[in-house]
């Protein structure tokens, strides 16, 4: 077995964890905190994707620059699709069960919306353009520079993000309506509020992952679903309401499928994910880093 | 903004259809019933690159064509204007099928035009078949079909017995000139790739090439760059992806990201796109790719076909596909003209004839066109070069291939 | 030592009703668990709330939260603070009007530190300033939430979770108090120090409404308690006469 490979082909699926992770964490945001399973979450990377490609292609902006635009458009957007959709269901939930099968259904019909407006402007036709796809020669491996880049980026808005959900009291807020709704009401919180602002920054995320997709891959209206599946996958892995979880979970499924398809062939990629994601189901159903696993001696959380 | 563009793209795509029917009014003056052709294709799912890029626009194409003439000729009736009644089959193979048979016993439409991609075709033609419609299929490329034993469906592409042994052909002779030696094959797990890897094969190793790798990889595949990385590192000269468009474009990308540069590097559908070589610029130049036609054939017709192309839809013809897809047009064309719309006399005829194309003559043999040969293209400059056999070529292959730009 | 005074309010009993309680009927879906509900709060008093299992006393203090989630309904009645009513409003309002509340389970934010929850407590109170005031008084009259600011909460001992949801209360500034059983579980030697802090919290201006099951000691404490049984009140008087009372005495004490 070729070692120098293997270390190759597991770099190669971090570089890919990395932006499995932030569409993840974008993706605990929305589930994490609302059970608002946003099964259109892929789609916004998809715009993303698309206004990226938009901005450079017909204005010659940078793609990294495109960041700038594509993260706040779509979390503006998201805000107010948030406002429109979800803020209702919130107020009319009687109970968990109702509104989580409320919100999939309306994220289905908002999957529906979103790629089809996407066919409409940008038709069927694969889209796609060169950026940084020169390899990149690091320690005799060779990496695609645009992954590198991709992956550099990922982690720096991710680490702005942490920024924020650690180091204000905004972030905090999130963190504490995530871990216990009804505290964070008796703080006084408005919920339908701090809820809008996490569904247009988790969709922004996407957003921004979809930026950097860009790059990688050639861009069609059908690209979001199976990140949404990664997503959700990767949130399950590291535990719901886990941003750290979605963060290593992201990375680890990234060179679990990397060193898998290596070892096996391209065509079991997802059913390695499927394989991660029931072995997690079986052992540790709360997942890796879950900080709201029931321990020993404390009450339920509602 | 938003607005005003998502109804004008709106009214493109949705008006795509009623323009066509829109036509007749003026140009079919009298009160000549249109000839109604049926079809899906996709519009959206893994196959709508493909249908939209080689099928689609073909279609389209020949019936402004026909209706600016005035009409379909059919035998004894003079021209009629043709209206097209089409469905997205969202590359679900099953809605296909329950379409094909809407549009033969709901909407007994007058002819029926084939779906997109060799599993569909497989699919729908003995729907087609069952009820006496002929279907020629110009992006079919299985010998499975042939063993269903379907009378009234025809093939114009090579296929991949034929395709697979004028890969072959063609690098035996490009091994006389350079060391090549070590090969590798990745194909789609779609009946398309499953039968033109199982050709291959034996054909290599008959050859005496070392295969290094032979992978599949599923449909609408994300990533191939840890596979490219191996075969990489097995030191394969000669690298082959029976792939579908998006995978075609994927591989490319990522063969050019991880710096595997083979002295062969061929591709299979999307190869030949223009959008391919509009993609990747410099770095086209030297990829070979499954079948070639391009408007340099000295075919009657060819040129015309091309220019027409460009000016309804302001992009290019694909070098492979569209031009038969048109081709197969020409053929349904001539028939009708020659013996009405009688679909069983339809099917003699085409059992008969030998047609004048625009991808040269086109003569069916139990459904299968054994007048084209298996051909190998090439990107040479910005024009997807004919370099095999040598006999239809129009440019000597670039070889080895030149480093990635 | 002082505990987060409250906005001017006279301490004396004669000052009028801080809270008022008329006619409430409460329902889940649609079984009532609150009667034809009346009562009164008045500034400056601890007043205790006693009752069995599931006579409606933490229904009773949702409602006056406003934390009505799921399937609990106010059907009829008054609510009123200082004359205004609070029915109807949601639970960031009435925080800002001055009511805070601790409730059953503590809901405590497990995975932030105790300093964390602290802030949040605060998160009404917009000036930063504010905020630095409000927590170095609750450091003052906790002790030990100061010791242990970097810990997690869910990582705290009961009887620390509890003094760390109260404190966190009073990063409100509140000026009614609303504690639902907050010995629940803990140690005798942890009930008598909340009881102490209880008392402390009133004698800096806070009035207490104290939710309890630990009915000699609620009782004995405050100035004047209600007994409520299935959802209505069956006993009203001076925490003292309470305790004296016959049926309370049956019921509650055991003897
Ligand atoms: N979410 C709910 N749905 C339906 N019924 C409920 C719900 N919560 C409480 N109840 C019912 O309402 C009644 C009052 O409950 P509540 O919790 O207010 O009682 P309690 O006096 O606080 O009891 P405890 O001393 O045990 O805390 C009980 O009969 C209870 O079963
Ligand atoms: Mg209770």
């Amino acid at each position: 077995m070729n070692v120098a490979l293997l270390l190759d082909v597991a770099a190669g699926g971090l570089l890919m964890g990395g932006l499995y992770a932030l569409i993840a964490v974008g993706l605990n945001l929305q589930y994490g905190l609302m059970r608002v399973l946003n099964v259109a979450h892929g789609e916004f990377l998809m715009i993303g994707g698309y206004l990226t490609y938009m901005l450079h292609v017909h204005l010659g902006v940078n793609p990294l620059v495109s960041i700038l635009v594509s993260g706040p458009v779509v979390f503006a957007g998201g805000m107010g699709i948030h406002a429109l959709l979800f803020r209702g269901l919130l107020r009319l939930k009687r109970t968990q069960e109702e509104l989580e099968a409320n919100s999939l259904l309306i994220s289905f019909g908002l999957l529906f919306i979103l790629q089809n407006a996407a066919l409409l402007l940008w038709s069927a036709d694969i889209k796609g353009y060169q950026y940084l796809d020169r390899p990149l020669h690091v320690l005799g491996a060779v990496f695609p520079t645009n992954r590198v880049v991709a992956f550099g980026v990922a982690a720096m808005v991710t680490a702005l993000l942490f920024v924020f959900l650690k180091g204000t009291l905004a972030g905090t807020t999130v963190r504490a309506l995530m871990q216990d709704p009804v505290g964070a009401r008796l703080m006084g919180v408005k919920v339908p509020r701090v809820h809008g602002l996490c569904f247009g920054l988790g969709v922004g995320l996407a957003a921004v992952t979809g930026s950097l997709v860009s790059m990688l891959f050639e861009l069609t209206p059908f690209i979001g679903l199976p990140y949404t599946i990664t997503a959700l996958v990767v949130v399950i892995l590291g535990g719901l309401g886990s941003v750290t979880g979605s963060l290593l979970g992201g990375l680890i499924l990234g060179v679990l499928e990397s060193l898998g398809v290596h070892f096996t062939a391209p065509d079991l990629r997802m059913v390695i994910s499927y394989g991660v994601l029931a072995l997690i189901l079986v052992l540790r159903p709360y997942g890796l880093f879950n900080p709201l696993a029931p321990r020993p001696g404390q009450a339920s959380q509602a | 903004m938003a607005t005003t563009l998502d109804r004008r793209t709106f009214l493109k795509v949705a008006g795509g259809g009623v323009a066509a029917a829109a036509l007749f009014p003026r140009i079919g003056r009298a009160q000549a019933t249109p000839v109604r052709i049926g079809f899906t294709l996709s519009a959206t799912g893994p196959y709508s690159v493909g249908a939209g890029i080689t099928q689609g626009p073909n279609y389209h194409l020949w019936v402004e064509q026909v209706n600016a003439k005035g009409g379909l000729l059919v035998r004894g009736q003079g021209r009629r204007p043709v209206q097209l009644i089409h469905h997205d089959d969202r590359s679900e193979i099953e809605t296909a099928v329950r379409l094909y048979e809407k549009l033969i016993t709901e909407d007994k439409v007058d002819l029926l035009l084939p779906p997109w991609g060799t599993a569909m075709n497989f699919a729908v033609a003995p729907v087609a078949n069952k009820h006496g419609y002929p279907l020629i299929g110009p992006t079919v490329g299985s010998m499975k079909l042939y063993e269903l034993n379907l009378p009234y469906f025809y093939a114009v592409l090579a296929q991949p017995d034929s395709m697979m042994r004028a890969l072959a052909e063609f690098l035996k002779d490009l091994r006389s000139q350079a060391r090549i030696n070590k090969v590798a094959v990745i194909h789609v797990a779609d009946l398309f790739g499953l039968e033109h890897q199982a050709a291959l094969m034996p054909l290599l190793r008959e050859a005496g090439f070392d295969v290094v790798e032979a992978k599949s990889y599923p449909l609408g595949v994300k990533d191939l760059s840890d596979l490219l990385k191996s075969i990489k590192a097995k030191g394969a000269e000669v690298f082959i992806a029976l792939s579908y468009p998006p995978d075609t474009i994927l591989a490319t990308t990522q063969a050019k990201a991880v710096d595997f540069n083979p002295a062969v590097f061929y591709g299979a559908v999307g190869t030949a796109f223009p959008f391919f070589r509009d993609r990747f610029k410099a770095s086209a130049e030297g990829v070979f790719g499954i079948g070639a036609w391009n408007p340099k054939v000295p075919y009657p017709g060819a040129k015309e076909y091309f220019d027409a192309h460009v000016r309804k839809w302001q992009k290019e013809p694909d070098r492979w596909a569209s031009a038969f897809t048109y081709a197969t047009l020409q053929i349904l064309e001539q028939a009708v003209g020659q013996v009405s719309l009688d679909r069983a006399r339809i099917k003699s005829y085409l059992d008969a004839t030998e047609f004048s194309t625009v991808v040269g003559p086109i003569r069916f043999t139990r459904g299968l066109n054994r007048a084209t040969p298996g051909m190998v293209g090439q990107w040479q400059k910005g024009e997807f070069e004919v370099v095999w056999p040598r006999d239809r070529a129009t440019a000597r292959p670039i070889f080895p291939k030149p480093a990635w730009q | 030592m002082s505990v987060g005074v409250a906005a001017g309010q006279p301490l004396t009993d004669s000052a009028g009703p801080l809270l008022e309680v008329g006619g409430l009927q409460a329902e889940y879906g649609d079984i009532p668990v609150l009667w034809d509900l009346s009562l009164t709060v008045r500034a400056g008093e601890i007043l205790a709330l006693v009752g069995a299992n599931g006579a409606g006393k933490t229904t009773l203090l949702r409602v006056l939260s406003g934390l009505l989630e799921g399937f609990l309904k106010v059907r009829r009645g008054t609510i009123r603070l200082r004359g205004q009513a609070l029915k109807g409003l949601d639970p960031a309002e009435i925080v800002a009007r001055g009511i805070a509340h601790v409730p059953e389970g503590r809901h405590l934010f497990p995975g932030l530190t105790v300093l964390e929850n602290l802030k949040l407590g605060g998160y009404m109170r917009l000036a930063r300033a504010d905020r630095r005031a409000s927590l170095e008084q609750v450091f003052e009259t906790l002790p030990l939430l100061r010791d242990r600011w970097r810990q997690l909460a869910g990582t705290l001992s009961g009887g620390e979770q509890q003094l760390l949801a109260i404190g966190r209360a009073l990063m409100q500034r509140p000026t009614l108090l609303m504690l639902d059983e907050p010995s629940l579980g803990l140690a005798p030697r942890l009930v008598a120090m909340v009881f102490e802090l209880v008392g402390r919290i009133r004698a800096g201006g806070v009035t207490v409404l104290l939710v309890e099951q630990n009915v000699r000691q609620a009782l004995a404490l405050a100035d004047r308690g209600y007994v409520l049984e299935a959802g209505r009140i069956v006993l009203e008087g001076r925490g003292g006469e309470l305790l004296e009372h016959p049926k309370v005495k049956r019921a509650y004490l055991g003897l």
